[in-house]
């Protein structure tokens, strides 16, 4: 169980320096430093609309996860409990089913794809979008599938 | 598969999440085995069994895979 505490503390410390640089960055982009000029105003707005939420989404999920974290690391009974969860054999084999790690994996570097080009190019930036959220979506579906059956 | 997890499990007066923390699962998991949905690993068939004090063959109904 040590082995596992260590992994969590490094998994709070990657999740934190991951909360600073987006903080940053929608702070850049709040005060209009880090801005995008496209073709038209709404586009102009999608984007960086699409950008600061993303951010803000991140902060928010990574922040739950920390707490979580936390508390377990405080309480050895949550700590098992959360052990247990993380690998669970028939989580893993439903997780590896439905695309799982690779799928979130694929996903987020779409997204972020899709960010820089949305600093270019709304057509590719949509595009992108929607090729990620099909990914998630099939996945999903998957998952439920899956879960259904076993 | 069929199991006899639940009639073990109702002796012993032990809940299914109670039994899943033992055995370093989840309760959905023995939910699953239960109800025969999912059929369990050796590892974790051999914890079930072992937590029990029972072999593996005798919480688990082989009779099927056999055939």
């Amino acid at each position: 169980m040590e082995k596992y505490r260590k992994i969590l503390r490094k998994r709070i410390y990657l999740m934190a320096i991951a909360i600073i640089t987006a903080a940053i960055l929608l702070l850049l982009q709040v005060s209009g430093l880090l801005s995008t000029k496209l073709e038209s105003e709404f586009s102009t707005g999608m984007v960086s609309g699409f950008q600061s939420g993303l951010l803000t989404a991140l902060i928010a999920v990574f922040t739950v996860v920390i707490v979580r974290y936390q508390k377990a690391l405080k309480d050895k009974m949550k700590l098992q409990l959360l052990y247990n969860r993380e690998n669970d054999e028939r989580k893993k084999i439903i997780k590896q089913k439905s695309g799982g790690n690779i799928v979130i994996f694929y996903s987020v570097v779409i997204v972020f794809a899709a960010i820089i080009a949305g600093y270019f190019n709304t057509t590719v930036f949509h595009t992108l979008v929607a090729c990620a959220l099909f990914q998630l979506v099939v996945s999903s579906l998957l998952k439920l599938y899956y879960l259904k059956k076993y | 598969m069929k199991t006899k997890i639940k009639e073990l499990r109702k002796k012993e007066k032990l809940s299914q999440a109670e039994l899943a923390f033992e055995v370093g699962t989840t309760r959905q998991t023995i939910t699953s085995i239960e109800c025969e949905k999912y059929t369990a690993s050796l590892v974790l068939a051999y914890k079930i069994a072992k937590y029990f004090g029972m072999t593996i063959e005798e919480v688990f109904d082989f009779s099927e895979v056999e055939d």
